[in-house]
């Protein structure tokens, strides 16, 4: 069942292929068919140029520039795929990320986009392009379990609205990547199940990759998975974006389809839940937006509401507010160096920028942590119910707590959180972005107990802002530091763009030695 | 944006022009709209029809309709026509408020729909308008234009009741956001319209019209000793009777559009997200959060093509508002809907065979100017309403007694009841799941149609008292699944009004709105009661 099981046919060729070969393919031929498809017109410039970075294998180049160097002809798809594939290989039975392959399939896949291509046929703007998708989204023909054990064999017939989407443009899914069960399940273990077990962080095999995206977060960092989709109820996308040193955005409420997630969406937390894309680079989450937003007419609160590009936004004059300790969790000196950093960069570059934080931030934060709490985990009862699930996950049995709070206070909590949220939203008003942490510690050993850890990131599902992540910073131990950018709802567009800026200066994602 | 389209002053008016002598001496004849016209100084009006445009200093921008109305009697025309005849000075602010002002002054006694009066004000802010125009400023595109608002919204300097006794004399410093947008853009208060206690009716349905502890009881203006519904139903009275421009309501189960089918004029429930509640007794937040909406209501549906978007969008207050772009009903091609229409469900609504009929001539007229006509309805229809009501009472009404509590009432509506059964927060939120599931089948029902027409009560105004069946089935759904819905008059039964629901995709109101216009230029629309 684990995906080590999976070998691949020997003889592939090493893919290893020169930095200056795809930097100079991004250079010259992008720009207009990449504007031509209305992506971010970052993608027209896609010619890497990041100081200080190893990136020159084919693995490890963004999703933009393979999607170039693909479309151009300087690689194929089967060579990526094939490349991925050896990478996973290689890196999997350590960190044990991917927890179903479907290597048959993408370079059944891979050949098909190779001949369209020969014959001209008109192709997507990830045409090629290799992605693993964390098992808490099915995939047609291809084992969901969401980590659950009701689920341990169920194959979907449909593919999710984003699954559908991202491969509708082109991209080949070569597997599945591990989450706790339901997404919920993880506890300090961050990405862990009865299923597949513990999935590893590739920059310490000694610490966690973070939840509930863990096995996306790690095979994206690996170089196992040009991109992946995860999916953020408290921090899910964020926090393994953080712990994996990769790049990521929880969308604004209502941006994502959620159509085929297990859990589905709906009910009284239904807002706080977005998927989102992880990947090594700003400009693949950039790339990837407009291609997985807007309504499916299935998924009842998605919206069609106008997605910015980032590269049209101006840093100048741009109001950032910025806070290192949230008064719920004080983070190490690094974390807040990191935001401190990125804060002063901003300010060189001529945004206004003023320390502040939320008022009543730490109430704010409580009062939606007592509503889930008050919920007392009847929604996962409910889950285990209907998936055929017996046995759950110890993570997950901990948020089953029966203790349920009246109904009146419930009612009642329910109302102050909304009324927390505009307090926020009045607050937001004065600020395009705020730089904070994505978490107190980096990512935490596996074999000492985690603080908890999603008081930097769930306040913003109960507000529903954009929140994106990039690598800012490296702990004294060598694990990575992600930076938090939140905007304004619907200003997803403006976050990737301070993130895409940051990165510039911090190098962003780096090679795990793995 | 519509293109000015000429208007033919020789064509006689399609309304019946307002006879005198029912002890009404300042209503507006067709003659004395002329002379008024004539004794400002004003080109002659034959002249002036058809020029929907003015100088250059008060040219109309964005935003600004001009209006397809040909009505001639002054406080019968649309609000769209109001402002463009007050635009082009065809008419002044202050003649127009006064002309209201005479017909509240006349109808009111009869209706109690109006139950804060700021008349004085409105004259004052009528004169500045004047005056402002006369030095070439545009305060908007509603300059001028008298409006009557709902007493549960909150109104700068006008006591806002909420119908409460706690709030009998609440003067508040803040305009509701819709109500302080509809002012920026010119509209001009005259006072406020009756609502039960929080919009929330309970005591109300025990008498099935809209009715509280503080003003009493509002009466239908076709027949006064009907109901005209709840809980807008001070707003739906006294702009059927033409007391007023326009008024701004809300609906969290039917309470704009029930009040606008009863007393026969049109109304939008915009879609959830649309137009922040800030301001309003029941405002954001909470599990019924995305069921409370704020919309226009008004004698045309032109108006609520020009009112809706200039209400709507973010405030940074209500954390619920989605900035979905607004587009223009007037690029909406019929040709290219496909219609779904029905008027019951298995059984479900039982509606009279009036509602049936004139369900039937819409879905005929809308036949030949759209691609397709279809009976259906959404699947699994009947098992929201039984889902709702649990939720309904969840927690037995303790969020409206810590309401009560909240403004200092002691003594809240009759009827109310506060010791019910409660669910255990689990079955709530299954519940809540539940509903949400009905959602989402409800949205994928949808990709096979553009626009749903059906009935928005299962009968026309009942008599005040009677014993009615619970009304809001074919309303509360559209609640829950947030998609917009506009009424508009369509029918009448023995005199009484038969208002049918349009509704369409989340944040499509403008092809809601291209339907409506059709169905009330085929088959009538509002028309002006006999009081």
């Amino acid at each position: 069942m684990n995906s080590s099981n999976t070998t691949l046919k020997s003889g592939h060729r090493d893919w290893r292929v020169s930095r200056r070969r795809f930097v100079a393919a991004g250079a010259t031929a992008l720009g207009a068919v990449a504007v031509s498809r209305g992506g971010s017109v970052w993608a027209a410039d896609s010619s890497g140029g990041r100081p200080g970075e190893s990136a020159d294998e084919l693995v490890y180049l963004s999703a933009t520039q393979l999607a170039a160097a693909i479309r151009m002809k300087k690689v194929s798809a089967t060579e990526a795929v094939l490349a991925y594939l050896r990478r996973i290989d290689e890196v999997n039975p350590k960190i044990n990320a991917v927890v179903t392959l479907c290597a048959e399939r993408a370079l059944a896949e891979a050949k098909a986009a190779d001949e369209a291509l020969a014959k001209g046929a008109k192709i997507g703007p990830l045409h090629g392009v290799p992605f693993t998708i964390k098992d808490s989204l099915e995939t047609a023909g291809v084992r969901s379990t969401s980590g659950t054990l009701g689920r341990a064999f169920h194959i979907p017939a449909k593919d999710a609205t984003v699954v559908a989407r991202v491969r509708a443009a082109g991209a080949i899914l070569l597997g599945k990547s591990n989450t706790p069960e339901f997404t919920m399940g993880g506890g300090s273990r961050g990405t862990a199940n009865l299923l597949f077990g513990q999935t590893y962080n590739p920059y310490n095999l000694a610490h966690s990759p973070a939840g509930s995206s863990g096995g996306a977060g790690a095979i994206v960092a690996a170089g196992g998975a040009a991109f992946d989709i995860g999916s953020d109820l408290g921090g899910s996308v964020r926090l393994p974006c953080h712990a994996n040193g990769v790049a990521g955005i929880k969308p604004t409420s209502g941006r994502t389809p959620r159509t085929g997630h297990v859990p589905g969406y709906g009910g009284l937390f239904d807002s706080w839940q977005q998927l989102g894309p992880l990947a090594r680079r700003v400009e693949d989450v950039a790339l990837l937006m407009p291609i997985l937003c807007g309504e499916d007419m299935e998924d009842a609160f998605c919206y069609d509401v106008p997605l910015g590009d980032p590269a049209l936004v101006k840093l100048s004059g741009l109001r950032v507010a910025y806070y290192v300790d949230n008064g719920v969790f004080t983070p190490s000196p690094e974390t807040q160096a990191a935001v401190k950093a990125a804060a002063g960069w901003l300010r060189e570059a001529g945004a206004e920028v003023r320390e502040d934080i939320h008022p009543n931030y730490k109430a704010d934060y409580e009062i939606s942590n007592k509503a889930r709490e008050g919920e007392g985990g009847a929604w996962q009862v409910r889950l285990m119910k209907r998936y055929g699930t017996v046995v759950a996950d110890p993570g997950l049995k901990q948020r089953i707590t029966g203790k349920y709070a009246t109904t009146p206070d419930f009612v009642e909590m329910m109302e102050e959180v909304d009324h927390a949220r505009s307090r926020m939203l009045q607050w937001i008003r004065n600020y395009d972005v705020v730089l904070c942490p994505v978490s107190g510690v980096p990512a935490s050993r596996l074999d000492q107990p985690a603080p908890r850890d999603a008081n930097y990131t769930r306040i913003y599902n109960v507000t529903g802002w954009p929140a994106s992540v990039v690598r800012a910073g490296t702990s004294p131990d060598g694990l990575p530091i992600g930076l938090q950018i939140v905007g304004q709802p619907w200003k997803d567009d403006v976050t990737l763009a301070v993130a895409r800026f940051i990165e510039e200066r911090t190098g962003g994602w780096k090679k795990p030695s793995i | 944006m519509h293109d000015s389209e000429p208007q033919q002053a020789s064509v006689a008016s399609p309304v019946p022009v307002e006879k005198r002598g029912r002890g009404a001496a300042t209503l507006d004849s067709r003659r004395s709209f002329f002379a008024r016209a004539k004794a400002l100084g004003a080109p002659a009006i034959l002249a002036m029809q058809g020029s929907a445009r003015t100088s250059a200093a008060t040219a109309p921008g964005a935003g600004f309709l001009a209006s397809k109305d040909k009505t001639e009697v002054l406080t019968q025309c649309s609000a769209t026509r109001l402002a463009e005849l007050i635009r082009n000075k065809k008419v002044s602010a202050t003649e127009v408020v006064k002309a209201y002002i005479d017909r509240i002054e006349r109808v009111n006694p009869h209706l109690n729909a109006v139950v804060t009066r700021s008349f004085d004000r409105a004259l004052d802010e009528a004169k500045a308008a004047d005056d402002a125009l006369a030095k070439g400023t545009l305060k908007g595109p509603l300059h001028g234009v008298p409006m009557t608002v709902k007493d549960s919204l909150d109104t700068a300097g006008v006591r806002s009741t909420w119908g409460t006794l706690g709030r009998f004399n609440f003067v508040p410093q803040h305009d509701a956001t819709s109500v302080g947008r509809a002012r920026a853009a010119g509209a001009i208060l005259l006072g406020k319209t009756n609502t039960p206690e929080f919009t929330i009716g309970s005591g109300s349905y025990s008498v099935g019209t809209t009715m509280n502890l503080v003003f009493g009881i509002t009466r239908n203006p076709y027949d006064t000793k009907r109901s005209c519904a709840g809980s807008s139903g001070g707003a739906g009275s006294i702009v059927a009777a033409y007391g007023s421009g326009f008024d701004i309501g809300s609906d969290f189960g039917g309470s704009i559009r029930s009040p606008c089918h009863h007393n026969g004029i049109a109304g939008i429930k915009p879609t959830s997200g649309r137009v922040p509640r800030t301001g309003h007794a029941v405002d954001y937040g909470g599990i019924y959060d995305n069921q409370q909406q704020i919309g226009p209501m008004a004698r045309k549906v032109e108006d609520l093509i020009l009112i809706t978007p200039i209400i709507a969008g973010p405030d940074y207050l209500d954390a619920a508002i989605v900035p979905a772009p607004f587009r223009s009903a007037s690029d909406v091609n019929l040709k290219k809907l496909r219609v779904a229409f029905f008027s019951d469900v298995e059984n479900y609504h039982k509606p009279t065979p009036e509602t049936v009929k004139t369900v039937a001539s819409a879905a005929k007229a809308l036949e030949s100017a759209c691609q397709s006509v279809q009976e259906s309805a959404p699947t699994r229809y009947g098992e929201i309403w039984p889902l709702y009501s649990k939720l309904r009472f969840a927690d037995s009404s303790q969020w409206i007694k810590r309401l009560a509590a909240k403004v200092g009432t002691n003594f809240t509506a009759a009827g109310r009841k506060f010791d019910g059964p409660m669910l255990t927060v689990s079955e709530l939120s299954e519940i809540v799941e539940k509903r949400d599931t009905l959602k989402r089948e409800y949205l994928a029902w949808f990709q096979n149609y553009d626009v749903l027409i059906c009935p928005t009560n299962s009968s026309p105004a009942r008599l005040i008292g009677e014993d009615a069946p619970p009304s809001a089935g074919y309303t509360t759904i559209y609640n829950l699944t947030g998609w917009p819905s506009v009424v508009v008059r369509c029918g009448t039964a023995e005199g009484l009004p038969i208002g049918l629901q349009v509704v369409a995709r989340p944040f499509r109101e403008d092809v809601a709105f291209a339907v409506a216009e059709h169905l009330e230029s085929v088959l009538g629309g509002w028309k002006p009661p006999a009081i």
